[in-house]
C-alpha cells in the first residue's frame, strides 16, 4: 500500500468540501497509483495500465480547467454535513466489503471472474466511488456534483486498473471518457449563466447544434435561471434542490 | 444454419445505426420544409423501423433452434446469442415501431431529426446491450445509450437541468454495476450490482423524487423509458446465468426487494393523486418487471415491460390521437402487466406465502384508480372531472385523456 493510495480516501473526503479545486490533485494520486500497482510484476506497464492512468489524469484535470471560467452561486442548502456523514459510513462500509486477504486465496479465488491485483486496492478505490457517488447525489450545485462524478471515476478507474484481464480497463476507461465528456458539458450549460468574464462569452457546442439552436439560442443567457422556474412550477428552481 | 443466424444477427445489429443514419442525412429541415416532405419522411421513419422489427422477429426462430441444437448460447465474437437476449431485442424493436407510428407530438422546439433519428440508435446501443457477452460491456452500453440521447435530445432551454439529473441517476447506477461486477466479494458483488441496475432503471431510490416532472416539456421521456426497459431486461437476463451461489442470492434478492419498493411507491402514488397516471402505471410495470426478474422469470418480466414500452407514444397527450386509438393503447398499457402480476403472483406463491401476500398488498391500492381508467372510455373524456370525489375539491382534476404528468399544487 502505498502513502498515494492511503491519501486517496482523505483526498476524496476533500472533494466533498473543495469540489472541483481538488480534483486535479486527485487524478495526479490516482494516476501514480494506477502506474505504481504491478511494479512488482514482470510486465510493470503494460498499455492497459497506461491508458488507465492517462484517462485519469485526463478526467480530473480537463474538466476542472474547462468549468473554471464558470461559476454558480449555491442557492440551495450546501447540505456538506450529510454529506460528509454518509461518505464516512459509506468508506466504512466499502472497508468491510472485503473482510480479508483469505478470500483472495486458491479455494476462493476460482469463483471470481475478475481477479484483482492488490486486495487493498479494492477497498480504497470502492471507497473512493462510494464517496463520489455521496457526492454526486447529496451536494447541491451542478460544480460539486460534477466534482462528486470525476471522484467515482477516478475510483472506478483505480478498481479496472486493479483487474488482472486486461479488457476491462479499456472498456471502463472508454465510458468513464464518454461520462466526463458528457457532464462537462451539461455541467458548463448549466452554469452558463453565472460567467465570471461575460466578455468572452463563448456558447460552449452552439456551432454545432446547427438548425435545433437557432430558438434556443435567443434566451440563451436566461435559460436555466429564469425560463425554468416558470415552466417547470416550483421545485426545480433551485439547481441544487432536487434528491434522488 | 449458423451462417444464416450470423448475416441476419448482424444486419439486425447494423440496421439501427444505418438507418438512424439514413435518416438523419436525408431530414429536410423542421421548419422551412413543407408539410408535405414532412409527413413523407415521418413515413420514412416508420417504414424503416418495420425493417428493424422484422430483422429482429428472424432472429427469434434462428436462436431457438441454434439453442436446441448447440445446448448453449452461440457465441459470435463478443456476442452471445441466446433465446431470451433476442426476444429481448425483440421487444424494443416492437417499442420503436410503436413509437415511430405513433402521432408526432407538438414539439416546435425539436427538429424532426432529432425526433425520428435518436430512437433509431439508442434502440440500436441497447440491443447491442443485451447481445453482448461480458456484464461489464453490457453495463456500458446501457449506460451509454441514455447519455447518447441526453447529448443529442437536451439541447432545448430550460431542459439541460432534466439531463443533468438523467446523467447523475445513470451514472450512479453505471458506476455501482462496474464496481459491483469487478468487486472479488461474491455478496457484495451481487448487491451492488443489483442496486446499479435498479437506479440505472429509475427504480426504487430514484423513483422517490419523480414527483415533479416538468409538464410542458416532455424532453426524452420515452428515451428514459426504453432504456429503462432494456435495463430489466438485461438484469432479468443475468439473474438467469449460472454465477456463484452468494452472488446469484444477493443479486436476486436485492432485485425483488427494490421491484416491490417500486411498486409501492407507484401504486400509492397512482391511489393518491391524479396526476401522472399513465407515468405511475409505466412505474409500477418496471418495479413489476424487477420482482419478475427476482424470481428468475426473464419472460414475465418482459410481459411486464410490454405495455408500456407499447402504449406510451400514444397516450402522451397529443391532440391527433384518435379516441379509438387511445381506448386500445389504454388496454394495452394495463392488460399484459395484469397478466405479468398474475404470473408474478403465482410464481412468488411457490416460494413463500408471506411474499405473495405482501405482493398483493403492494398491488390492491392501484386497483380503484386503474378500474376508473378502464371505465372512463366509454363516456367521452370530458365527464371525467365530474367523478372526482367531492372531499378533495382543492385538486384540479385534469382531463384524464390527456396522458401527460400535470404539476401538483
Amino acid at each position: 500500500m502505498t502513502l498515494a493510495l492511503a491519501l486517496l480516501p482523505l483526498l476524496a473526503l476533500f472533494t466533498i468540501l473543495a469540489g472541483l479545486a481538488a480534483t486535479p490533485a486527485l487524478g495526479i494520486l490516482t494516476a501514480l497509483s494506477i502506474v505504481l500497482l504491478r511494479h512488482s510484476a514482470s510486465t510493470p506497464l503494460p498499455p492497459v495500465i497506461l491508458f488507465t492512468a492517462i484517462t485519469a489524469l485526463t478526467v480530473s484535470v480537463a474538466p476542472a480547467w474547462w468549468l473554471s471560467r464558470y461559476t454558480e452561486d449555491t442557492a440551495g442548502r450546501p447540505r456538506i454535513a450529510s454529506a460528509l456523514a454518509l461518505s464516512l459510513v459509506m468508506l466504512v462500509a466499502a472497508s468491510l466489503s472485503l473482510p480479508s486477504e483469505d478470500l483472495l486465496q486458491p479455494p476462493a479465488i476460482l469463483a471470481v471472474p475478475f481477479v484483482p491485483m492488490d486486495a487493498a486496492v479494492v477497498t480504497v478505490a470502492l471507497a473512493v466511488t462510494f464517496i463520489g457517488l455521496v457526492t454526486l447525489s447529496l451536494r447541491s450545485g451542478v460544480r460539486y456534483q460534477f466534482a462528486g462524478l470525476l471522484t467515482a471515476c477516478n475510483g472506478l478507474l483505480l478498481t479496472a486498473a486493479n483487474i488482472r484481464t486486461p479488457y476491462a480497463g479499456w472498456l471502463i476507461g472508454a465510458c468513464v471518457l464518454l461520462l466526463a465528456g458528457a457532464g462537462t458539458w451539461l455541467a458548463s450549460r448549466l452554469s452558463l449563466l453565472r460567467m465570471k468574464a461575460p466578455v468572452e462569452a463563448p456558447v460552449p457546442g452552439s456551432a454545432r447544434q446547427g438548425g435545433t439552436r437557432q430558438e434556443s439560442l435567443v434566451p440563451e443567457g436566461t435559460a436555466e435561471g429564469v425560463v425554468e422556474p416558470e415552466t417547470t412550477g416550483p421545485g426545480s428552481a433551485e439547481q441544487g434542490r432536487e434528491t434522488r | 444454419m449458423l451462417i444464416t443466424a450470423d448475416i441476419v444477427l448482424f444486419l439486425s445489429l447494423v440496421w439501427p445505426f444505418l438507418a438512424g443514419a439514413i435518416i438523419a442525412i436525408f431530414a429536410p429541415d423542421a421548419r422551412t420544409g413543407e408539410e408535405d416532405a414532412r409527413t413523407r419522411f415521418t413515413q420514412l421513419a416508420a417504414n424503416f423501423s418495420v425493417v428493424s422489427f422484422t430483422l429482429s422477429a428472424l432472429n427469434v426462430p434462428l436462436s431457438l433452434y441454434l439453442s436446441a441444437t448447440a445446448a448453449e448460447g452461440v457465441e459470435f465474437g463478443w456476442m452471445v446469442e441466446m433465446p431470451l437476449a433476442t426476444i429481448g431485442c425483440l421487444l424494443l424493436h416492437a417499442g420503436l415501431v410503436s413509437q415511430c407510428f405513433a402521432p408526432p407530438q407538438p414539439e416546435e422546439d425539436r427538429a424532426l431529426v432529432a425526433r425520428d433519428t435518436v430512437p433509431f440508435w439508442t434502440t440500436g446501443l441497447l440491443s447491442l446491450a443485451m447481445l453482448l457477452e461480458e456484464p461489464v460491456a453490457r453495463a456500458g452500453m446501457l449506460l451509454s445509450a441514455p447519455i447518447l440521447a441526453v447529448i443529442l435530445l437536451d439541447t432545448g432551454a430550460g431542459r439541460g437541468q432534466n439531463g443533468w439529473n438523467t446523467l447523475r441517476r445513470t451514472a450512479t447506477g453505471a458506476l455501482l454495476v462496474f464496481s459491483g461486477f469487478l468487486h472479488p466479494n461474491l455478496t457484495v458483488e451481487g448487491i451492488l450490482a443489483a442496486l446499479g441496475f435498479c437506479l440505472l432503471a429509475g427504480l426504487f431510490p430514484a423513483a422517490l423524487s419523480r414527483g415533479n416532472p416538468s409538464p410542458s416539456r416532455p424532453g426524452n421521456a420515452p428515451e428514459l423509458l426504453r432504456a429503462a426497459t432494456a435495463t430489466l431486461a438485461v438484469a432479468a437476463l443475468l439473474a438467469t446465468f449460472p454465477l456463484p451461489p452468494p452472488t446469484m442470492f444477493a443479486f436476486r434478492g436485492t432485485l425483488f426487494v427494490l421491484g416491490l419498493a417500486t411498486l409501492v411507491v407507484a401504486t400509492l402514488r397512482l391511489r393518491l393523486s391524479r396526476a401522472g397516471q399513465i407515468d405511475a402505471i409505466a412505474q409500477a410495470s418496471l418495479g413489476l418487471a424487477a420482482i419478475a426478474a427476482g424470481v428468475i422469470h426473464p419472460l414475465v418480466a418482459d410481459l411486464a415491460l410490454l405495455g408500456p414500452l407499447l402504449a406510451t407514444p400514444w397516450l402522451a397527450g397529443t391532440p391527433a390521437t384518435s379516441a379509438k386509438a387511445t381506448v386500445i393503447s389504454r388496454w394495452l398499457l394495463l392488460l399484459p402487466g395484469f397478466c405479468a402480476l398474475l404470473c408474478a403472483v403465482t410464481l412468488v406463491a411457490g416460494i413463500s406465502l408471506p411474499l405473495t401476500l405482501l405482493l398483493i398488498a403492494a398491488a390492491l391500492p392501484a386497483l380503484r384508480p386503474v378500474s376508473r381508467l378502464i371505465a372512463t372510455h366509454h363516456a367521452p373524456a370530458r365527464v371525467a372531472p365530474s367523478r372526482v370525489p367531492a372531499s378533495r375539491p382543492n385538486t384540479q382534476p385534469t382531463p384524464i385523456h390527456s396522458g401527460t404528468p400535470e404539476p401538483r399544487s
